[in-house]
């Protein structure tokens, strides 16, 4: 129960760090609570206002985090509080307040107050630009070069296997794009290997050697993966991988040891040394 | 529809019934191991018997109408050049976003899986038939709670009907599909809110979209959600369902209360079906019965 209720309160500081929209969301739940009177507002503002209190206090927090299953991290359980409902609610209020007759009279009072709660907004939040959480967002402008190349390389691979099943072994970016645009083709391991949230969603995880055979391939372009590549391309040829991309900054000794081991010459494509078994 | 009910209480009831019918098709697929296309089939089915019957509802509602026992139409706009400039500010934020998310440029895809997964039924023709992280075997499965959860095999279903690629499906056009919704929610809420007053209501929707933009700063914030990842089942949930949920209860039309509480547990993993809408439901219909309770005892009457 302490390791949930620290969670909790972690959660809560994670939670008010990025943007102020929490402080913006209280601040109108005090206007609305001080300046309305109607019944039905009470309804919302009440649960609100509990059910803020609630998500605040860690202990109970804690336990509407077990509530939520404990799958979902804290931020979560803000979905029971109306903050948008609320803020967007004390806004209409305070504007039809001061700008009664929009857009005529009145707007030399009216005015001002509409762009202060634009600017406190744009304070509080990020209107769209810049996002805190940018760089987890996928951005195929920034990397489109990127994916553009995996699509080339792909094509290249699906000619070779000319509608024969294939299970690939590649860089990060190539095993991501294929698995993503074609569900036929079998990865040796999925994007839960760099992406571990993902592993919440199955009872399978990846084994060691999987996640050896992935370091060392992140590691071919700045080492040339001369260190272990015999190990790693027998443990392939076990896992039952026909198609194998290693990148072009692989050293030539550790192209010819995959050679070796496998029994196959590789091609050389744009990028990439290719291996098909 | 009730008389009190709009356009957004029609497209809202008829998202939800639809995640039902997803639910339907997907457990037919999940528990008795049928094929995928079966599944679509059911699914395609039954979305149409309820086509059938909004139209049929409809209908008759028109043919009401139209024998001079008019509802009064609160849709018009009046003549006030206040509600149009707010229209236009609004309608161009609605698109602006619309644009925003129909792009596809900013997509949050961490701990996300769907587009795979999705991509997985309609190659394998089956329900969590492979591991779709890896398109291999699964060696241990997955927790039953993820696999009755239907977002897939609608989108899966969607993608099949209208011969579209996963990832457009997922992460262009359900997007879109969400933050409609997501207005059409709030919608509802500004008609509970401010029942006198377009201006104020169309006030509240521009204040919204704000908001919207304003909250995407962060993972886990509606704003984040309905931008960067609309087709996700909390998504779903918070910018649409909730709000949906909140004027239902401001209304008290507690069936519908009900429907979007399982509505919720069909697309998110919850407490054995007891998510976020049933604190909700609880906790404004107990509000409403101690106020009503407080106004009786010191008779104000409700």
């Amino acid at each position: 129960m302490w390791e949930l209720m620290g969670n909790a309160w972690r959660g809560w500081l994670e939670f008010t760090s990025n943007g102020k929209l929490c402080a913006l969301f209280l601040a109108s739940l005090v206007f609305l609570w001080v300046y309305y009177k109607r019944a039905e507002q009470k309804n919302v503002l009440i649960y609100g206002a509990m059910m803020t209190g609630f998500c605040i206090v860690p202990a109970t927090a804690a336990v509407l985090m077990v509530y939520q299953t404990k799958f979902y991290d804290y931020q979560w359980i803000w979905s029971m509080v109306p903050m948008t409902l609320v803020t967007a609610e004390a806004a209409v209020v305070l504007l039809a307040k001061c700008w009664p007759d929009f857009p005529g009279v009145g707007w030399k009072k009216g005015l001002p107050v509409a762009l202060f709660l634009l600017g406190i907004l744009g304070l509080s939040g990020g209107m769209g630009i810049g996002s805190g959480n940018s760089g987890q967002t996928w951005k195929p402008g920034a990397d489109r070069e990127s994916r553009i190349w995996a699509q080339e390389t792909l094509a290249l691979v699906k000619e070779r296997f000319q509608g024969r099943d294939i299970c690939l072994w590649a860089p990060r970016e190539i095993m991501e794009y294929a698995r993503e645009t074609d569900s036929g083709i079998c990865l040796l391991y999925g994007r839960n290997m760099w992406d571990p949230s993902l592993n919440a969603y199955s009872y399978d995880t990846f084994y060691q050697q999987e996640a050896s055979l992935a370091v060392w391939m992140s590691s071919v372009p700045e080492t040339g993966g001369t260190d272990g590549g015999s190990d790693c391309a027998q443990a392939v040829w076990d896992a039952g991988v026909n198609c194998i991309l290693l990148p072009e900054q692989a050293a030539e000794e550790t192209v010819a040891c995959f050679e070796e081991v496998l029994g196959i010459r590789a091609e050389k494509i744009p990028g990439y040394y290719l291996l098909v078994m | 529809m009730r008389k009190d009910s709009s356009w957004a209480d029609g497209l809202l009831t008829g998202e939800i019934l639809l995640i039902g019918t997803a639910e339907i098709a997907h457990l037919w697929g999940v528990l008795l191991h049928r094929p995928f296309s079966e599944c679509v089939l059911v699914f395609t089915v039954l979305a149409a018997v309820l086509l059938a019957g909004a139209a049929a509802l409809a209908a008759v509602r028109l043919h009401r109408e139209g024998r001079g026992r008019k509802l009064p139409d609160k849709s018009v706009l009046t003549g006030n050049p206040g509600e149009w400039i707010l229209l236009l500010i609004l309608g161009l934020m609605i698109i602006w976003q619309i644009l925003f998310t129909a792009s596809g440029e900013n997509i949050y895809r961490q701990g996300d899986m769907t587009v795979e997964t999705v991509g997985s039924f309609l190659q394998s023709n089956g329900i969590y038939q492979v591991n779709p992280l890896t398109g291999g075997a699964y060696l241990e499965g997955i927790p039953l709670r993820l696999k009755i959860l239907c977002l897939p095999a609608l989108y899966g279903a969607i993608c099949s009907i209208f011969r579209l690629d996963p990832r457009l499906a997922v992460w262009h056009v359900v997007p879109v599909i969400t933050l409609i919704s997501c207005y059409a929610a709030y919608s509802c809420l500004g008609r509970c809110l401010f029942p006198e007053s377009r201006k104020k209501r169309l006030t509240f929707l521009i204040a919204v979209g704000c908001l919207l933009w304003a909250g995407s700063y962060a993972f886990g914030m509606d704003g984040f959600g309905v931008l960067y990842s609309g087709w996700r089942g909390l998504t779903i949930r918070n910018c649409v369902i909730l709000p949906y949920l909140f004027s239902l209860c401001l209304r008290k039309k507690w069936f519908q209360v009900l429907l979007c509480a399982a509505a919720e547990a069909c697309i998110v993993w919850t407490l054995y079906g007891l998510g976020a809408g049933v604190v909700i439901s609880l906790g404004m219909a107990g509000i409403g019965f101690w106020l009503r309770h407080r106004m009786r005892g010191s008779g104000e009457g409700i």
